[in-house]
């Protein structure tokens, strides 16, 4: 019985491994596509963010008293550029604004300073938040306002020392190891699971849908083999050539994070992810089941589709399902123990937990016994499928 | 031996599948009531125009579907209980059996032997005899993808004889060969039934029927509408040729009210 199932695991992994276009395509191209793409990514969001860092922003003032002036230039000195215009320039200069020729208008209202000790006197402040350079020009005018309003508290209560009620020292306590693991866990679970799931459909629907158009498969039908263990020696294949599949992604997003380290949060160091080989054993076995759910779940839509054409259309809601399972662990994490009992997004909340560092053994337990009871139920449902004349009737 | 009792099968037919034979019934029945048997050392004929349920009767035989009535014993075991030992037994060549477009003919040879379960030497053995009755050394390291469909056929046959089978069941054999491969593939099925193996072909060309086959079935409208030698159907219809043979059966079967 064993001999049989290998014997069939052995032609599958070979279909593959020796095909040097299939194996190319399979094993090679994710991981170089995610290197490419994520370097590219990674590289293009840091020079936005030096960009908007080194610009010096425009600001157009209007009645703007000395005292702010004096302010941004203690401030900023050169990073920032105020020019004063008068109140008639006002409506054409919110046009600039919008244009995106300015970054930012303040209108002060006339005698600002004056006002202050006896009324409420206003700043209007135009904007255009669609644009990188007038939204950086407002964080930093926000920050003059600031500097602004404490020295006319502190002309009020007779010095700085009186505007101060406190001060705050901020201290992260988290070490870098978890910071790392926190910025990791957030993508790499949901980009595990949707290269796995991606590995699995390339091959699976030609594995048993594309013998069958082929007529390829009623040969093996007509042997002494059971037609379970030909759908079994199928499935598992397809399970190793989806696991390695995604080590390739893996291996692509390892390679790129040198430069795509903005797009996971930022500010770790390859060296600051201190996991230890329990944790690695268990992210193994988290996602072998998880590709084990995926592989059953498409061995079976391929089966039941009479074509690759067919089985495409059947498996890409299944996909759509996945995807958004993925993502919303991006996000989320539920308090409720049920939720690991959810085939698929159970496996992908552990792998996050293992990531961030706070597994609970118990989930992973829930996770896997539904994933091996879901995947279960669909290589039943599967061997089914092959017993059956009206499935297996194109073979 | 095949022994072929009774057997029926109906087919549920897709919407799309009505439409194309303008059928009224969700339902069609391939195959009534066909019995007969096929011995060790002869060549039985299925003989019969298209859709009159050869292939479905075939397919019977060799377990790919199962029949809703009747019993199909080959070699002293029940195909509808014991499957597996029967296709230890059999073999079945049709067009619809394709090989895998990736793997070259040795290959494929050797896989398929392994789940017969032939120890390595057996099927090196069985590989010398058949690559050299078919003529498929010289592309023995040649994938399939690059093979003609000659040379598939030819694989495709000796596939199917890789475990030696004690049957040997043929869809139409020579349907869509040139005239050389033909040739080999009807004098391997000769040297089949020489050698004591039940051998079933199903055929609609009259001289293949003629030349090959020591018994006929003639089928129709999914009943065995005769039965007998080439040379017993001529005498039973009193015509010069099979030609006739079959047209006369054709025509005094249509006279026969349905059961149903």
């Amino acid at each position: 019985m064993r001999n049989n199932i290998i014997t069939i695991m052995k032609k599958e992994l070979k279909r593959v491994f020796l095909d040097r276009k299939l194996a190319f395509a399979v094993f090679i191209m994710p991981g170089l596509t995610i290197a490419v793409i994520y370097s590219l990514m990674g590289g293009m969001v840091d020079k936005l963010g030096k960009d908007t860092v080194q610009y010096v922003p425009v600001v157009h003032t209007i009645n703007a008293p000395d005292e702010f002036l004096q302010a941004a230039q203690e401030m900023y000195g050169p990073g920032i550029t105020v020019v004063m215009g008068m109140p008639a320039e006002s409506e054409e200069l919110k046009a600039k604004v919008m244009e995106g020729d300015a970054d930012m208008l303040l209108v002060f209202e006339d005698d600002f300073m004056n006002r202050t000790s006896g009324g409420l006197p206003s700043v209007d402040s135009y904007m255009n938040s669609t644009r990188d350079y007038s939204v950086r020009a407002e964080y930093m005018i926000t920050g003059v306002l600031d500097s602004l309003k404490m020295g006319i508290l502190a002309q009020r209560l007779g010095g700085m020392e009186g505007a101060a009620v406190f001060e705050t020292n901020k201290k992260d306590l988290a070490d870098s190891g978890e910071k790392a693991g926190k910025a990791i866990g957030m993508l790499l679970p949901m980009l595990l699971t949707i290269f796995l799931f991606a590995g699995a459909m390339q091959v699976g629907m030609d594995t048993i849908a594309g013998e069958k158009e082929r007529g390829t498969i009623a040969t093996m039908l007509m042997t002494p083999v059971k037609r379970g263990h030909i759908a079994m020696g199928k499935m598992l294949s397809l399970a190793i050539i989806s696991l390695v599949s995604c080590l390739s992604s893996i291996a692509g997003i390892i390679i790129s994070l040198p430069f795509s380290n903005t797009i996971f949060g930022g500010g770790f160091e390859l060296s600051d992810l201190a996991y230890k080989a329990s944790d690695f054993a268990l992210m193994i076995l988290q996602t072998a089941a998880m590709a084990l759910s995926f592989v059953s779940m498409i061995c079976l839509i391929s089966s039941l589709a009479r074509n690759i054409k067919e089985a495409g259309g059947f498996i890409a809601p299944a996909y759509m399902v996945v995807m958004v399972m993925s993502m919303s662990t991006m996000f989320m994490r539920p308090e409720a123990g049920w939720s690991y009992f959810i085939p698929v997004y159970g496996n992908i909340l552990c792998i996050k937990d293992i990531l961030i560092f706070d597994y609970a053994p118990l989930h992973g337990i829930y996770s896997l016994l539904s994933t091996l009871a879901f995947s279960g139920l669909m290589a039943w449902l599967m061997v089914r499928a092959f017993y059956s004349e009206r499935i297996m009737k194109s073979a | 031996m095949v022994e072929v009792k009774n057997i029926s099968k109906t087919f549920r037919l897709g919407k799309k599948q009505m439409a194309l034979d303008g059928a009224k019934s969700k339902f069609r029945t391939a195959v009534r009531n066909v019995s007969f048997n096929a011995f060790p050392g002869e060549i039985y004929g299925l003989l019969g125009p298209n859709g009159a349920g050869k292939t479905t009767t075939l397919r019977c035989i060799s377990t790919l579907i199962k029949p809703d009535e009747g019993e199909i014993i080959v070699e002293g075991i029940n195909a509808g209980t014991d499957s597996r030992e029967v296709r230890k037994r059999l073999c079945l060549l049709t067009n619809d059996l394709k090989t895998d477009p990736n793997f070259t003919a040795d290959y494929l040879f050797r896989f398929f032997g392994r789940l017969h379960g032939m120890a390595q030497s057996d099927i090196s053995a069985r590989r010398e005899i058949l690559f050299d009755a078919f003529g498929i050394k010289e592309f023995a390291n040649v994938k399939t993808s690059d093979m003609s469909s000659g040379m598939k056929q030819k694989l495709s046959i000796a596939i199917s004889l890789v475990h030696d089978p004690r049957v040997v069941i043929f869809d139409e054999p020579t349907n869509g060969l040139d005239i050389i491969t033909a040739r080999s593939v009807t004098d391997y099925l000769k040297e089949l039934r020489d050698n004591g193996r039940t051998v079933i072909i199903s055929t609609h060309i009259m001289t293949v029927a003629e030349k090959l086959c020591d018994r006929l079935g003639l089928i129709m409208e999914g009943r065995i509408a005769a039965e007998g030698t080439p040379g017993g159907i001529l005498e039973m219809t009193g015509a010069k040729d099979l030609d006739d043979a079959f047209f006369d059966i054709y025509r005094k079967s249509k006279e026969v009210p349905d059961e149903e």
